[in-house]
């Protein structure tokens, strides 16, 4: 479907549903803010004692990106099986960071984000590199959120691509602004189970109009290579989607703070389960697209294949089922995106490195500051309209999957040397990107996390340090 | 090109993408064994052990 053909939802519907639900997470997003402390330490890591439930919704709310339930299922169409299972490896990203959370809770129980580890396992320098990584990374990731807001309004409402970015970055900003951390969980908390359902609708109504024996019937007579495990393309993306999870979940601060802020005896369980429920979803979507691909149905944009397929199914209802999902998906991610790099600007850059003496109400106002700035920031970047989201993405994979070795080996080895955890991140981000542009941006995050993984082994076995691990336990 | 050539250039790409699957499969294993033999690892000692 292009810009201009008519939209899946008449506009009054939709602007209905955006107020319904703006006014909703706004208002809920106050309420629960005002419920704990007025302290920064509240306001950014909502109270550290954030149970199962909450931090298990959290994780999987902010994982499900407006990519998850359109591009998922794009995959799906376009590579078949291969394609809906490699989107859905991301999820290892999450899991597999279970255990280093744990470990994070014991070594750094005072601990606000990401780049206090880096400054205080690997020095200063490291905290530099890492600090451009994340940079790009965080500027790319809020880019692809806000131009997909208005992109996927546009095509679903006939919204304006300006204003349907500038509503759901406004609304995830103010509430994050007024209600901090504890707005944003709870607010996913609900994000997350409206998701969940929602989909969980769709798919029963699509496999029972269409049973999985009709639709591998049909895929086996038209369509035989979308089931074919050794597909090409199929190859190229598998493991990418994987490596490129792991580095974002490890640097990125978004799920750090989810760290510090849930209870330690849940911090590892909800990772687990969060990244388990987040696979289903683009197993789910994903599947619809095999659906979509085994109906033949005509579609004039392949990104819009759930939107057409929940449209076919259910009519008007249907088109503001997906409305609503994608809804969620985008405030529920741009949210965590928001609140966690404004931490970590307040605490890194202003608290730790520019005005250590600052009182605790000056690091609060300097976090808020920092969420208004950044709303700003992506607005301006993401107001010119840029077609390809998915190479500004993988893109920011090479630099990312240079962090994974960097991270772990820190968290568990004393022996873990910072020249070769700064070299690490170098060399992998440098032939990530050389992979990126000479063989294929679905294999940069791949050659990324192989080098990486290479310097800081032989670095930290050639020099291996005697880290002191109690120097992470710093005062706040 | 002809068709001897079409096929020696999907042989080539089947090949290039197997080579970066198994690549991407060993660093991911890797990166799993690294990460499970450090939790076991930890799981029960102090935190902060210096043995």
């Amino acid at each position: 479907m292009s810009a201009d053909s008519a939209p899946f939802l008449a506009p009054g519907i939709a602007w209905a549903l955006v107020v319904l639900f703006s006014v909703l997470w706004v208002a809920l997003g106050i309420a629960w803010g005002r419920r704990g402390q007025s302290d920064a330490d509240d306001y950014m890591l909502a109270g550290r004692n954030i149970g199962l439930a909450l931090s298990t919704a959290t994780l999987m709310a902010s994982w499900v990106t407006g990519n998850t339930t359109l591009l998922a299922p794009e995959f799906g169409y376009k590579t078949g099986l291969w394609g809906m299972f490699s989107y859905a490896l991301a999820g290892l990203g999450l899991i597999l960071f279970a255990p280093l959370a744990s470990r994070i809770k014991q070594l750094m129980p005072n601990g606000r984000t990401s780049g206090d580890f880096i400054r205080l396992r690997y020095g200063r320098l490291a905290w530099w590199v890492f600090m451009v990584i994340t940079a790009i990374y965080t500027l790319g990731f809020l880019m692809t959120q806000a131009m997909g807001a208005g992109l996927l309004l546009q095509a679903l409402s006939g919204f304006d691509y300006h204003v349907g970015m500038v509503v759901v970055i406004g609304v995830a900003t103010l509430y994050t602004l007024f209600g901090g951390m504890r707005a944003v969980i709870g607010t996913d908390f609900i994000q997350s189970l409206l998701i969940m359902v929602l989909l969980a609708v769709v798919a029963v109504l699509a496999f029972r109009q269409f049973p999985m024996p009709e639709v591998h019937a049909s895929l086996l007579a038209r369509h035989p290579d979308r089931l074919d495990l050794l597909l090409p393309a199929g190859l190229l993306i598998a493991w990418n989607s994987a490596l490129f999870s792991m580095g974002e979940v490890f640097h990125n601060n978004i799920w750090w703070s989810r760290v510090f802020a849930s209870r330690r005896s849940v911090v590892m369980t909800s990772f687990v389960l969060g990244g388990i429920a987040w696979m289903s979803v683009p197993m789910v979507t994903g599947s619809i697209g095999l659906v979509a691909l085994a109906r033949e149905i005509p579609l004039e944009q392949v990104n819009m294949v759930f939107p057409v397929m929940a449209a076919d199914l259910l009519g008007a209802g249907g088109a503001a089922l997906v409305f609503v999902v994608v809804f969620a998906s985008l405030t529920s991610t741009l949210d965590s995106l928001l609140a966690s790099t404004a931490d970590l600007l307040a605490e890194d850059v202003y608290f730790r490195l520019l005005r250590p003496q600052a009182s605790d109400l000056q690091l609060k106002q300097a976090a808020r500051l920092m969420v208004v700035g950044l709303a700003v920031v992506t607005l301006a970047l993401s107001w010119p309209r840029l077609d390809s989201l998915a190479s500004v993405l993988f893109f920011t994979g090479a630099l990312v999957a240079s962090t994974v070795w960097p991270v772990a080996c820190g968290l568990y080895w004393r022996t873990a040397n910072r020249t070769a955890a700064i070299a690490a991140m170098l060399a992998g981000s440098v032939v990530g990107l050389l992979a990126y542009v000479l063989i294929a941006p679905y294999c940069a995050a791949v050659f990324s996390a192989a080098v990486s993984a290479l310097v800081m082994l032989i670095g930290s076995r050639l020099r291996p340090e005697r880290f002191d691990f109690t120097l992470l336990q710093e005062e706040t | 090109m002809d068709s001897k050539a079409i096929a020696m250039s999907s042989l080539d790409d089947l090949l290039w993408a197997r080579m970066i699957f198994t690549l991407g499969a060993a660093v991911t294993a890797a990166t799993v064994v690294m990460i499970v033999r450090g939790h076991l690892y930890w799981r029960h000692r102090e935190p902060t052990d210096v043995r």
